[in-house]
């Protein structure tokens, strides 16, 4: 798998991550049988990012706002590992334990030995639950949808 | 996305806002009397009410500081009752009205009376830090006057005090020369405190958020305020004592007591005053007997 | 796929426990420095750091320097890929080959670059200056010296680590430029000592009684 490739997939996972609930992180950490030691190197602490946008989804980039982002950084050993890993998070918001979470699966998908368990029993179904939840949010939103018959609409 | 109760960093700003009001403070510390320009944070006071000396506070405050504020020399006017709150709720530090505890002095316009000792740290805010502002009112001129150590205007300014009323006419923020080189402004303290900055064993520094600029006086260092040979500098005196401690040698407020122009002239130094008079009260109570 | 794509040349030891405070305390000791030249303040820094680095120097860096410093490391710290992946993850400061971009130059006692390599500021703004820190744990030799200027009742004398042999002529005429000039901080295992470019030099001709 080339880098770019690697890069992506990773995103992928950390976005996942990130939409996740705190609580469905830290019972997928209870549930984790063999955890490696987790070592704290920075955070969790919380900062600002200037979000940026493009005019017209396209065009330059502008400075859209500030967003409240937390953010972690561990060192994972031992357990089920042969190497140390390092496992990272930024997530929108300030929640502490939702940063530290998204770091230590975040080590942990980053090593070879591990990537595939993780993505089965802790990225899949979460993604899957986010899917439900953004399913869900749509119908209610949908349901809400009036057909004025005097108005015509492409949707 | 999951909400978690947002929690204050010690001293409300960030850290690498602090890092920044650091690095330019130790600059400061190092060009005495020297006004060193720094990115002016927004805190919870608007412009104009002491921004500058807050993130200088909060820059400098951590939890083995005991911090006192006063406004005017008073520990009890509402400015000096907020800030000292909201520094308590931001970085649960201990504080006192007390002069002799405190590691970090915020003040407003005074000089307590008590002598500051080596470690304390005072905290002025600063309306102008010009000294020239109201004699020249362009930045980048004031700015090439300071580089060039071009005073003369202001020796202009004394001089036609002296030539219109017998007498410099400037009773606060009184100009002084810092370590034989910088004009500053000491703050609209009274010229009256003048004298307790040169050589002061405490660190003295200088915050106008407005005006985003941080100047200091380190301690045991040259202060002379403006004068000339034949008209030197005389900080202003009082006749009466204090009406309520007796104390003589300090700087009095007036109260206006009654519509017919009658006045008490109190300490302006709350802290000092509370001292003497309790001090007084226990020798009248061993005297008494 | 190999870690290699994911996995960090060296995971850096973790900085301060308590970023704030540590921070703080540490700012404070300098700031302590600063105005009151020619004494010591004991700083306390992490305990697991880079060899390189030591727990004082890593404490001054952690606490000083951001993404808007450019730093210049002497040689033997700037090829030290531990020290040097610890201190761009931990501050994200800008590093420096040359000395003339620098706002902090970290040297030891034997790569200290002369003063007048520096940056001093211009008379408009003096405070556009280089600050030197200077790592003093392997000093092979020291000058009694006695200093004066802002910060110093009267005079004081303490133990200046052994640099170039220029070196107290160029703070001379260091001290000339004020108000521009280049400060000097000192750290060596548990301390911090300042000389800003206000304080005058004299070396000492007799031994200080111990």
């Amino acid at each position: 798998m080339s880098s770019t490739d690697a890069i992506a997939e990773r995103q992928q996972w950390m976005a996942v991550l990130a939409l996740a609930e705190v609580s469905e992180l830290s019972a997928a950490w209870e549930a984790w049988e063999e955890k490696p030691q987790v070592e704290r190197i920075r955070g969790p602490e919380s900062g600002i990012v200037m979000v940026r946008g493009r005019i017209g989804s396209g065009g330059d980039r502008f400075n859209l706002g500030e967003a409240t982002v937390v953010r972690a950084s561990v060192r994972l050993s031992g357990g089920p590992l042969n190497e140390d890993a390092f496992g990272h998070s930024y997530v929108l918001g300030s929640n502490p334990d939702h940063a530290w979470y998204s770091a230590v699966f975040d080590g942990m998908l980053a090593t070879t030995q591990l990537r595939e368990k993780v993505q089965q029993a802790v990225i899949r179904p979460l993604q899957h639950a986010h899917e439900l939840r953004e399913a869900a949010a749509l119908a209610d939103a949908q349901s809400t949808k009036v057909d004025f018959l005097t108005f015509a609409r492409e949707n | 996305m999951n909400s978690a109760k947002i929690e204050y960093n010690i001293g409300y700003i960030d850290e690498q806002t602090k890092r920044m009001i650091r690095r330019v403070m130790l600059k400061a510390v190092a060009i005495p009397g020297f006004q060193v320009p720094f990115a002016s944070r927004e805190v919870p006071l608007p412009r104009g009410w002491g921004t500058g000396g807050v993130q200088l506070t909060a820059s400098l405050i951590g939890k083995s500081d005991v911090l006192k504020v006063i406004d005017q020399g008073s520990d009890d006017t509402t400015n000096a009752v907020s800030i000292r709150k909201f520094f308590h709720r931001v970085s649960s530090v201990e504080t006192t009205t007390d002069t002799t505890q405190a590691t970090l002095i915020q003040t407003r316009h005074r000089i307590p009376e008590t002598p500051l000792q080596e470690g304390q740290i005072m905290v002025y805010q600063v309306p102008l830090p010009e000294p020239l502002r109201f004699l020249e009112p362009r930045e980048t001129e004031t700015r090439q006057l300071h580089a060039l150590n071009e005073y003369g205007l202001m020796y202009v300014k004394l001089y036609e005090d002296i030539a219109k009323y017998g007498h410099i006419a400037k009773t606060y923020d009184y100009p002084v020369i810092v370590n034989g080189r910088y004009l500053m402004a000491p703050s609209p303290t009274p010229s009256f405190d003048n004298p307790k900055l040169h050589q002061s064993p405490a660190l003295h520094l200088y915050g106008a958020g407005r005006e985003k600029r941080i100047y200091a006086i380190p301690p045991y260092t040259d202060v002379e305020s403006l004068g000339f040979e034949d008209y030197p500098f005389e900080p202003q005196a009082f006749e009466e004592p204090c009406a309520i401690c007796g104390s003589t040698g300090v700087y009095l407020d007036q109260i206006i007591t009654d519509d017919k122009g009658g006045a008490l002239y109190v300490c302006s130094d709350s802290d000092y005053c509370a001292n003497k008079f309790a001090q007084l009260s226990k020798e009248g109570e061993g005297v008494s007997e | 796929m190999s870690d290699a794509v994911f996995q960090a040349a060296t995971i850096p030891q973790p900085g301060f426990s308590d970023p704030s405070s540590d921070s703080q305390a540490v700012f404070r000791a300098i700031l302590n420095a600063f105005s009151y030249p020619g004494r010591k303040f004991s700083i306390t820094g992490p305990q697991d750091v880079p060899a390189a680095l030591g727990s004082a120097l890593a404490a001054v860096e952690l606490t000083l320097f951001d993404i808007d410093t450019a730093v210049w490391h002497h040689p033997v710290l700037a090829q030290d890929e531990s020290a040097m992946g610890y201190l761009l993850f931990h501050t994200g400061l800008k590093r420096c080959t040359e000395l003339a971009d620098a706002d902090f130059v970290v040297a030891t006692v034997d790569s200290m670059p002369a003063l007048n390599e520096l940056r001093t500021g211009s008379d408009l703004s003096p405070q556009e200056s280089t600050t030197l820190v200077l790592d003093a744990r392997e000093m092979t030799g020291a000058h009694n010296c006695r200093a004066t200027g802002p910060g110093i009742n009267g005079e004081i004398e303490f133990l200046m680590p052994e640099t170039y042999a220029e070196f107290f002529e160029d703070w001379a005429a260091n001290h000339q430029l004020f108000p521009r000039g280049v400060d000097l901080l000192i750290v060596d295992e548990h301390s911090v000592m300042a000389l800003p470019r206000t304080t005058s030099l004299a070396i000492q001709e007799h031994k200080r009684e111990a």
